[in-house]
C-alpha cells in the first residue's frame, strides 16, 4: 500500500541538517534537535512494524524517470529490520555522543552531529530502497555523509584513513553500479528490464544467461562485500578506527557495515532469490569467502593491542557470520544470519561504547595498559564482559541465538566445514576477549600477564613456577611497520589532537587505578546509560528474542521468501 | 503444589547468588545456606513430570523443567552439598562475592540437571562453565591464567557438545528428551552426533587426555571454592553422558575403566594435596562413566549411586584438605606430618572420607562401587583381558580401587599420621567441624544402612525383577574383596613409598598440548597478520601508483618508457568512463531530488 512513511523516515533527519547547522552557537538546543529527530525517526519506523509483521508492505514512489530508472521506496520486513535497528541505536548513540564529545571537548561538534543526521537519513534510504538503483544512490550518499565523520580529527592519518575508506567504498560502489546495469540489461533492458526487488528473485534473471548472471552476482556481491568487510576488501575497516568512537560504533559496527550486508541480503534474497543463487552456483563460493573471513579475522584479532583495532577485526569476523548465513540459502541459516544483524549490532555497539568511555575517562587505548581497570570502571567492564560473552556465543546473550540457528542451518545443508568454522570462531572469540575481561577485574597494574597473550611467554608471568614479582607491562605491540611521515592509523585514536607525540599514552596513574564503585561514579550517565541500554538489549535478544520483536521480523522475512522451507 | 513447578530452581538460586554477593557476609551466607537447603527440600517434594513446556524458548519447543528419578537424585545431592559448602565458605573467611559466584554456579548446575531438552541443558552447561571460571578467577594470582585455560578447554567441550546436539536436532527435529515428550529413541543420534557429544561431555568428566584441566584448575582458588568446583561440573557431565547414552556404549565403559586407572596412577605421584584429590576426581568419575557405559538398570543405578556418594566424600576430602591448608598454610604433603594430634576432628573426617572413597566395607563408597563392579562382572562383556573370574573392565576398576587405597594411605600417612609438624596450627571454629561432621556421618550412614541409598536410586537394585542380577551389599565375597583391596593397597604403598618420594613432578598431557597450542597459535597468528600486512602494502602501493599515474600522466608514461612526443589523446578507458558516468548520474539524481 502507498504510504509516505518510508520517505518521511528519510526526510526527518535530512530536514534536521540545516537546523543543526544553524544552531551552532546553542549546543544544548542543537543536541536536543538531534535527540528529538532520532526519536521521531524511530517512532515512524516502529509504526511500520506491526503492519509489516502481518505481511503488509508500504510503498512510495517518485515515479519512473526513464525506462528502468525508478526512484521508489518500499518498507518490507527486511527493510524494516535494518531501519528499526539503525534508528533505535541512533537514539542511544546520540546520547553517548553528547557525553563523549563534551568529555573530550571536541572540535567541530556541529559538523559531527549534522553528518550523523545525514548518515542516518541515507541509511533509511538504503533500508527502504525498492530497487537496486535507489539502493545504489543512497549507498553512495552514505559514504559521502560518513566521510566527515571518519576524518573528524583532521589529522594526517585521519585523512589517510578517509582516503582509503573512499577508495574502497567508491570502488565497491562502481561494482554495484555495474552489476545493477547488468541486471537491468539481463531482465530485458530497455524493453521491460527492471531492478526492482522481488521476494524470491526477479523473474527475468531466472531465465537469463548463467554466465552473465554470475558476472552480475560477482559485481553486486563484491561491491556490497566491500562495506560488508569480506576479505580481501576489508582493510578500510580497521583503519577507519581513527574516527571518534561513537562513529566507529554506530557507523562502522551498525550502519555502514550493516548496509553492506543488507545489500548482500537484498541481492541474495530479492534480486536472485535463494533458488536463483543456487542455480548459478554462487552460494558456495560466497559462503567459502565468508567462512575464510570469519576465521582469519579472528586470528588477526588475537594479535591486536589497540582495543578498537581488536574490535574492528572482530566486526569483520562477525559480519561474515551474516554473509555465511545468507550464502547457505537454508531456512534456519537465513534466520541465523539475519538475526545476527541486530544481535551483533547491540553487542558490538556495547563494546565500542565501552572502549570510548575508557578513552574519555582514562585516555587508555591499548589492552596492555588496561590491567585492573575494572576497579576504575566496573560498570563499563561488566557490560563489556556481557557483550564479549555474547560474541563468543555464550547463552543469555544475543550471539548465542543467532549462532544456534546458523549452525543448525549449516548442518541441515550438510555443510560440515562451515559449521566447524562457526564453532571454531566461538572458541577464538573466547581466546581474544576473555583476557581483556579477566585482566580488568582479576589482575592489577603490578601483577598481570603481558598482552596480547600470544606475544607473551607461555603460561604468563608465573610460567617459571616461582612467585617472583610480575613483570609490569612494557611490551609494545609487534605491529606493522609505520611510515615515518604518516603514521599508520593502527595505534591511534585522536593521535596528535592533544599534542601527544608517538609515545605511549594512557594506562593507570601512579599508584594504580582508583576505585569508583558500582553506582556510576566512573563516568557520566550520558555514556553509561547507553552502555547499559545496549548491554540490556543484548541480554533481551538473548533470552526473549521473539518478545524483543527482532526474531519475529526475521522470521517474517524468511517466511516471505517463496521456495524457502522453514 | 503447582507453585513448585512454575519457576525453575535455577532462576531462584541465581537471584539469591546476586543477593549474596551484595549483602554483608553473615547475612549473605545465611541466605545462601537457607536457599540451598530450600533447593534440597524442593528436590525432595517436587512431583515427577515435565513442566514449563510451552515457552517456545528461543523459538524452539523446550521443557525447562523435567523431574524424574535421575534428575531428582542430582538435585538432592546438589542441594545438600551446596548448603554444606556455603557454611564451610563462611567459616573459612570466603568473601561474599566468591560465595555469590559459587551460588551462581550451583544455580546453573540445577538448571542443567533439571532440563528436559538439549537446548536448555546446553544453555545451562555453558553458563556453568562461565560461572565456574569466574569462581576460579576471583582468587587472582595464578588462578587467573589457569582459569583462562579452563575457559578455553570448556569452551571447546561445550562447542563439541553443541555440534553433537545440533546434529541430533537435524536428524530428529526436536530437542526434547525422549522421556519429556521427544522422539522414540532416547539419547543422541548414533554416529557423528553421538561421538561429538561424547567428546564434548568427555571434557567435563575428564576423559583420559581431556582431563588435565582438573589438576591445573581445582587446586588454584580459595579452599572453599575448590569444594564447590569438585562437585558440579564433573557430575553434571556424568548426568549428561547418561542422557546422551541411555543404553550405554562399550567405548564409554572402557574409557571409564581407563579413567579409573589413569587417575589413580597420577594421583599417587602427586604431593600437592588438592592436585592429588583432583586426579582422584577423574578416577572416581571413571567408575560412574563405566556404569553409564555398561548400560542397563544395575549399572546405571550404580553410576548414580556413585555420583551421590562421591559428592559426599570428595567434598569432605576437599574440606579436610582445605582445613589443613587453612590452619597450617601448607599445600604440600612433603611439608606436613603428624597433624593427627593437633587436628583430631579433621583427621577423623579425613579417615572416614578416605575409607569411603577407597570402598572399605561399612562406608558408602563400598556400596556404590560394589554395584558398578557387579555390573561390570555380570552384565558386561568379558573383553580382551579377562583373567580368572573377572572381566577386563572389572580388572580395571579393581586396579583403580587398589590405587585409591594406596594414594589415600599416602595422603593420610604424610599429612596426619607420620612424623610431626612443627609449624603453627591456626585455630578453627566449630562451623567447619560441624560441616565436615555432618558429611562424614552421612558417609557412614549410607554405607551401613544401604537401603537408604537404594531408596533414592532410579532402579531397585535388590529386586531380580528390575535388574539383571540382584545386588546385596554385604556378602562374604564382597567383604573379602573389599578387605583384600585394602591390604594390597597397604602393602603396595609401603613397597613403593621410597621410590615414589624420590620422583619429581611427572608431566601430564598438558605439558604436551599447552606449548603446542600456544606456539602453534602464535605461529598461525603471526603468519596471518604478516600476510595481511604484506597484501595491504601491495594494494596500497598499487593504489598510490595508480593515483600518481593519473595525476602525472607524462611522468607515468616516461617511467614506462614510452615516448611522449605525441600529444595525449582524450580517449578514456572503461574505468574512467564508468567513473565519470557514475558521477554524472549521481549529481543528476541529487538535483532531481
Amino acid at each position: 500500500m502507498t504510504d509516505i512513511r518510508p520517505l518521511l523516515a528519510i526526510l526527518v533527519s535530512a530536514v534536521a541538517i540545516p537546523l543543526i547547522l544553524a544552531l551552532r552557537s546553542r549546543p544544548n538546543l542543537r543536541e536536543g534537535v538531534t535527540l528529538v529527530v532520532a526519536l521521531a525517526k524511530f517512532a515512524i519506523v516502529a509504526s511500520l512494524v506491526p503492519g509489516v509483521l502481518e505481511g503488509e508492505e508500504y510503498v512510495f514512489s517518485f515515479g519512473e524517470f526513464a525506462a528502468g530508472i525508478e526512484f521508489a521506496f518500499r518498507a518490507d520486513a527486511l527493510g524494516v529490520l535494518f531501519a528499526s535497528l539503525a534508528s533505535l541505536l541512533w537514539i542511544v548513540t546520540s546520547l553517548y555522543s553528547i557525553g563523549y564529545m563534551r568529555g573530550l571537548d571536541e572540535h567541530a561538534q556541529t559538523r559531527y552531529f549534522a553528518s550523523f543526521a545525514a548518515s542516518l537519513a541515507t541509511v533509511m534510504g538504503v533500508a527502504f530502497a525498492s530497487n537496486l538503483l535507489t539502493l545504489f544512490v543512497f549507498y553512495e550518499l552514505l559514504t559521502v555523509a560518513t566521510y566527515p565523520l571518519v576524518t573528524h580529527d583532521e589529522t594526517d592519518e585521519a585523512r589517510a584513513a578517509g582516503r582509503k575508506y573512499l577508495a574502497y567504498t567508491f570502488g565497491g560502489g562502481i561494482a554495484v553500479l555495474g552489476g545493477t546495469a547488468l541486471v537491468f540489461w539481463l531482465t530485458g533492458g530497455l524493453a521491460g528490464g527492471t531492478t526492482s526487488f522481488a521476494h524470491g528473485g526477479i523473474d527475468g534473471l531466472a531465465t537469463a544467461d548463467p554466465l552473465w548472471a554470475r558476472a552480475a552476482f560477482v559485481l553486486l556481491a563484491g561491491g556490497f562485500g566491500v562495506k560488508a568487510g569480506l576479505m580481501p576488501v576489508h582493510s578500510w575497516l580497521p583503519d577507519a578506527m581513527v574516527a571518534p568512537t561513537p562513529v566507529s560504533g554506530l557507523l562502522h559496527a551498525v550502519a555502514v557495515v550493516k548496509s553492506g550486508v543488507f545489500g548482500v541480503a537484498r541481492v541474495v534474497l530479492d534480486v536472485y532469490g535463494t533458488d536463483g543463487v543456487a542455480e548459478i552456483g554462487m552460494g558456495l563460493p560466497l559462503a567459502a569467502i565468508a567462512a575464510f573471513t570469519l576465521v582469519a579475522a579472528s586470528i588477526i584479532a588475537l594479535r591486536q593491542d589497540n582495543l578498537k583495532r581488536r574490535l574492528a577485526f572482530s566486526t569483520v569476523s562477525q559480519l561474515s557470520y551474516i554473509v555465511l548465513g545468507l550464502a547457505l540459502l537454508e531456512g534456519n541459516a537465513l534466520i541465523g544470519g539475519l538475526l545476527h544483524i541486530p544481535a551483533h549490532a547491540f553487542m558490538k555497539l556495547t563494546l565500542f561504547f565501552c572502549a570510548g568511555a575508557i578513552h574519555v575517562e582514562t585516555h587508555t587505548d591499548d589492552i596492555s595498559d588496561m590491567a585492573g581497570i575494572g576497579r576504575r570502571m566496573p560498570l563499563t567492564m561488566a557490560a563489556f564482559a556481557v557483550a564479549a560473552a555474547g560474541m563468543a556465543g555464550i547463552p543469555l546473550v544475543a550471539g548465542f541465538v543467532s549462532k544456534w540457528y546458523l549452525v543448525i542451518g549449516a548442518l541441515e545443508g550438510e555443510y560440515l566445514l562451515f559449521a566447524a568454522a562457526l564453532l571454531v570462531s566461538g572458541v577464538l572469540n573466547i581466546a581474544y576477549f576473555w583476557p581483556i575481561v579477566y585482566q580488568a577485574f582479576f589482575e592489577s597494574p603490578e601483577g598481570h600477564d603481558e598482552k596480547p597473550l600470544v606475544s607473551g611467554p607461555l603460561g604468563g608471568r608465573f610460567a617459571s613456577g616461582d612467585d617472583s614479582p610480575a613483570r609490569t607491562d612494557g611490551g609494545v605491540e609487534e605491529g606493522d611497520d609505520t611510515d615515518e611521515e604518516i603514521p599508520d592509523p593502527n595505534h591511534v585514536d585522536h593521535l596528535g589532537k592533544f599534542h601527544e607525540d608517538h609515545e605511549h599514552h594512557g594506562g593507570p596513574p601512579e599508584g594504580g587505578w582508583d576505585e569508583r564503585g558500582w553506582r556510576g561514579g566512573e563516568s557520566t550517565w550520558f555514556m553509561l546509560g547507553p552502555i547499559m541500554a545496549t548491554a540490556t538489549g543484548s541480554l533481551l535478544l538473548g533470552i526473549v528474542p521473539s518478545t524483543a520483536v527482532f526474531l519475529q521480523i526475521v522470521t517474517r522475512v524468511v517466511e516471505n521468501l517463496p521456495g524457502v522451507v522453514l | 503444589m503447582s507453585w513448585l513447578t512454575t519457576v525453575p530452581p535455577a532462576v531462584v538460586l541465581l537471584a539469591v547468588a546476586v543477593a549474596v554477593a551484595k549483602l554483608p557476609r553473615k547475612i549473605g551466607h545465611a541466605l545462601g545456606a537457607l536457599a540451598s537447603a530450600g533447593a534440597l527440600a524442593w528436590a525432595i517434594v517436587v512431583p515427577d513430570g515435565t513442566y514449563l513446556t510451552d515457552l517456545q524458548f528461543l523459538g524452539f519447543e523446550t521443557a525447562l523443567l523435567h523431574v524424574d528419578d535421575f534428575s531428582r537424585l542430582m538435585g538432592l545431592i546438589f542441594g545438600l552439598i551446596a548448603t554444606v559448602a556455603v557454611v564451610y565458605s563462611y567459616y573459612t573467611e570466603a568473601e561474599p562475592i566468591q560465595t555469590g559466584f559459587a551460588l551462581s554456579y550451583v544455580a546453573t548446575s540445577f538448571g542443567a540437571v533439571f532440563a528436559g531438552d538439549w537446548l536448555t541443558l546446553l544453555f545451562f552447561w555453558e553458563l556453568m562453565a562461565v560461572t565456574s571460571t569466574l569462581l576460579v578467577w576471583h582468587y587472582s594470582g595464578k588462578a587467573v591464567r589457569a582459569g583462562y585455560r579452563y575457559a578455553l578447554l570448556h569452551g571447546l567441550g561445550g562447542t563439541l557438545l553443541m555440534a553433537g546436539i545440533l546434529g541430533h536436532y537435524v536428524e530428529v527435529g526436536t530437542f526434547l528428551f525422549a522421556v519429556a515428550g521427544g522422539p522414540e529413541t532416547a539419547g543422541i543420534t548414533a554416529g557423528l552426533p553421538q561421538a561429538l557429544a561424547a567428546v564434548g561431555i568427555g571434557v567435563n568428566v575428564g576423559f583420559v587426555g581431556l582431563h588435565a584441566w582438573l589438576p591445573d584448575t581445582y587446586p588454584r582458588p580459595h579452599i572453599a571454592a575448590s569444594v564447590f568446583l569438585c562437585v558440579f561440573t564433573t557430575k553434571t557431565g556424568v548426568y549428561g553422558m547418561y542422557r546422551a547414552f541411555p543404553n550405554g556404549h562399550e567405548a564409554i565403559a572402557y574409557m571409564g575403566g581407563a579413567m579409573a586407572v589413569f587417575g589413580v596412577i597420577f594421583a599417587l605421584l602427586q604431593n600437592d594435596m588438592r592436585r592429588l584429590l583432583s586426579y582422584h576426581i577423574q578416577s572416581q568419575v571413571g567408575y560412574m562413566i563405566a556404569g553409564v557405559g555398561i548400560g542397563g538398570a544395575l549399572a546405571q543405578s550404580g553410576a548414580f549411586a556413585h555420583v551421590f556418594n562421591h559428592i559426599l566424600y570428595k567434598s569432605l576430602l576437599f574440606m579436610t584438605a582445605g582445613m589443613v591448608i587453612y590452619r597450617t598454610g601448607e599445600e604440600d604433603l612433603k611439608k606436613l606430618g603428624g597433624l593427627a594430634r593437633k587436628m583430631p576432628v579433621t583427621t577423623v573426617a579425613f579417615t572416614v572420607a578416605a575409607l569411603s572413597i577407597a570402598g572399605f566395607p561399612g562406608f558408602n563408597g563400598f556400596v556404590s562401587k560394589g554395584i558398578v563392579i557387579s555390573a561390570s562382572h555380570y552384565t558386561f562383556e568379558k573383553g580382551p583381558l579377562a583373567f580368572g573370574d573377572f572381566t577386563t573392565l572389572e580388572w580395571m576398576l579393581l586396579l583403580g580401587g587398589i590405587g585409591t587405597f594406596m594414594s589415600f594411605i599416602k595422603f593420610g600417612y604424610y599429612a596426619f599420621f607420620h612424623g610431626s609438624y612443627d609449624g603453627e596450627v591456626k585455630r578453627a571454629g566449630y562451623g567447619t567441624s560441624a560441616a565436615m561432621g555432618l558429611v562424614a556421618v552421612l558417609c557412614v550412614v549410607y554405607g551401613l544402612f544401604d537401603s537408604t541409598l537404594f531408596a533414592i536410586l532410579p532402579f531397585d537394585v535388590t529386586s531380580k525383577a528390575v535388574v539383571e542380577k540382584a545386588y546385596t551389599t554385604y556378602t562374604v565375597d564382597h567383604l573379602v574383596e573389599g578387605v583384600a583391596l585394602a591390604v594390597i593397597g597397604l602393602v603396595g604403598f609401603f613397597a613403593t613409598k621410597k621410590p615414589l618420594s624420590k620422583l619429581g613432578r611427572v608431566p601430564d598431557v598438558d605439558r604436551l598440548y599447552n606449548p603446542l597450542v600456544f606456539y602453534g597459535t602464535r605461529a598461525v597468528v603471526v603468519g596471518v597478520t604478516e600476510l595481511y600486512a604484506a597484501v595491504d602494502r601491495v594494494v596500497v602501493a598499487a593504489a598510490s601508483t595508480t593515483v600518481w599515474a593519473v595525476e602525472q600522466p607524462r611522468e607515468a608514461i616516461a617511467a614506462v618508457g614510452a615516448s611522449d612526443e605525441e600529444p595525449l589523446s582524450l580517449r578514456a578507458g572503461i574505468g574512467t568512463s564508468v567513473l565519470v558516468l557514475a558521477v554524472v548520474v549521481t549529481v543528476g539524481l541529487v538535483v532531481m531530488l
